[in-house]
């Protein structure tokens, strides 16, 4: 069996280290690591905005030679800012890029995420919370096979960062797959797989359980369990070393 | 775009108004003499009426183009430098070199105009925020102006600053069809070229990483933008002299009519700006005899308020 996307050697000079990745129909994967570590490249890599891979596939088709109409069905990608420069409706975003005709996917997005009393809004004129749901609903309607997702719960308040789990597990079940880019350690749980970056690599692939006990993840971020949380490691004396 | 539709009967109006008024003197002469009264409308007024049509247009389109490109309503030719750097580029060519032909001095204004938003690129970057962008243009315009007096105050004719000031302010009067041919073909050509590029520049309003995820170049676009504007605006200016504010208010006025899309605000800010400096140069046409006024000086006097309105309004957005 192929796998959903396959990515082979995705480098970015000076921020990513060669990583392959494969990613199977139906997972949910979270990307943690520290600041600087790498997340938001191997994101922009996968989505070929940035760096080079020797092999970069979603559905059996390179996502550098495919013609740009075929393109958003195979992968969308939602960056970590939440900037929209010009006064464009709420409605008009979520249907940029896809045909005119597709007035009804646009509809069903905004009861989705419940942005249908916004719709005739100004984007620009938004909260940033409620920019990052119109952004995540332009995402979701071409209905990409694999969805790259840049810190897509923050800005987001505790309902919206539940429904947003809930919502992401069932786009799953219907055989794509997510990719996101966490902050929150806390919030791994709810995937079914992780992998942790460090210093430009790719340094472990895990299910959440394991993940969370590994002395990798303590290390790649500094920090010690400490009963149910956790507590930072004291930094070097900067003066003790030569 | 039920509003670009109504914009093209206004435009035939504005145009058919241009060319024909003051009326007057046409009938005289037809009543005398309707050969000379056809030549009048055919040699003077027509080259004057497409140059104003085609350089509001030109104006209009690549405003709406930089704006959408650099995502920024104040990027404009004439705040982010080009036309200064356009003028630069005409007058060494004319008054140094000695150029004559109306080809290689459109040549000459495109030339700067390039460089002025090459030099633009290299001091703010893409993306730029917009106080950066407009001091690198101020910085941009500046030096491109201080240049040209240079060049003129050094230049071999004494009477180079006198006779270069009506072109300089921007002016329509006495320019000839093959010089209106040598001013619209260049930015006909670009015209087309940055139309087709519309849909592009609407999904830049994503960013350019959302756009390069969408299948598009965003870098690329960038530098054919660039040069596309920069040629068509150069050659402009180099037959009619750099004319300020057309460029940056007409893309306002193109994304009202088009749901805020900066791709599809392109040919809509054509028209408006086609209108609006076939009304400022029919406006100088009309006014009491005497000393005729560039209408490059009538747009940057109307021009001023509507740029301080537009910052206003960014800087209450800002606060909301």
């Amino acid at each position: 069996m192929t796998s959903l996307m396959n990515v082979k050697a995705a480098t970015v000079p000076g921020r990513l280290n060669a990583t392959d990745i494969l990613v199977e129909a139906g997972q949910l994967i979270a990307l943690i690591g520290p600041n600087g570590s790498g997340k938001t490249s191997l994101l922009r890599a996968c989505a070929a905005i940035d760096g080079n891979a020797t092999a970069l596939e979603v559905a059996g088709e390179d996502l550098r030679t495919v013609p740009p109409a075929r393109r958003p069905r195979l992968l969308s990608y939602v960056p970590a800012s939440r900037d929209v420069v010009w006064p464009i409706s709420v409605r008009d975003i979520v249907g940029l890029g896809l045909p005119n005709s597709a007035s009804d996917r646009v509809d069903d997005l905004l009861d989705l995420l419940e942005l249908r009393s916004l719709a005739d809004r100004p984007a620009d004129r938004l909260s940033t919370g409620e920019r990052a749901r119109v952004l995540l609903a332009r995402a979701l309607a071409p209905c990409p096979h694999v969805l790259l997702l840049d810190e897509p719960l923050s800005n987001l308040d505790p309902y919206w960062v539940l429904r947003l789990l809930e919502l992401l597990r069932g786009i799953a079940d219907q055989g794509a797959a997510v990719i996101a880019a966490l902050h929150d350690i806390e919030r791994i749980g709810a995937f079914d797989r992780v992998l942790l970056m460090n210093q430009g690599a790719l340094v472990a692939d895990l299910r959440p359980e394991a993940m969370t006990s590994s002395p990798l993840l303590a290390d790649a971020f500094r920090l010690d369990r400490s009963g149910q949380g956790w507590t930072f490691r004291q930094p070097a004396d900067p003066r003790s070393s030569p | 775009m039920k509003g670009t539709v109504a914009l093209a009967p206004m435009l035939l109006l504005a145009a058919m108004a241009h060319l024909l008024l003051p009326l007057g003197p046409i009938l005289e002469l037809h009543r005398t003499d309707p050969g000379v009264a056809t030549l009048l409308l055919t040699e003077l007024r027509l080259p004057r009426t497409m140059l104003t049509l085609g350089y509001g247009a030109v104006l209009g389109l690549t405003g709406a183009a930089l704006q959408a490109l650099f995502a920024n309503p104040l990027a404009s030719p004439d705040i982010t430098g080009s036309s200064s750097g356009a003028a630069l580029g005409a007058v060494v060519g004319s008054y140094w070199l000695g150029v004559s032909s109306p080809l290689a001095l459109a040549a000459w204004g495109g030339g700067g105009a390039l460089l002025a938003l090459g030099l633009l690129l290299l001091l703010a970057g893409r993306r730029a925020t917009g106080p950066t962008l407009l001091l690198a243009g101020l910085a941009i315009s500046l030096a491109a102006g201080a240049a040209t007096s240079l060049v003129l105050a050094l230049a071999p004719s004494p009477f180079a600053f006198y006779d270069s000031f009506e072109w300089l302010m921007g002016t329509f009067v006495d320019r000839s069809l093959p010089q209106a041919a040598v001013a619209l073909l260049p930015a006909a050509v670009c015209s087309a070229l940055l139309l087709r590029r519309s849909r592009a520049l609407d999904v830049m309003a994503l960013g350019d990483d959302v756009a390069a995820s969408l299948g598009y170049r965003p870098r690329q676009l960038g530098v054919e933008v660039i040069v596309l504007s920069a040629v068509a605006v150069g050659a402009c200016v180099s037959v009619c002299g750099a004319i300020g504010f057309v460029g940056l208010i007409a893309p306002f006025v193109g994304r009202l009519m088009s749901g805020g899309h900066p791709g599809r605000a392109l040919l809509p800010s054509s028209a408006i700006g086609a209108l609006l400096l076939l009304l400022a140069d029919l406006a100088v046409r009309l006014a009491p005899a005497g000393r005729t006024i560039p209408v490059g000086v009538l747009t940057t006097v109307v021009g001023t308020p509507l740029f301080v309105w537009i910052l206003l309004s960014m800087r209450q957005r800002q606060a909301a």
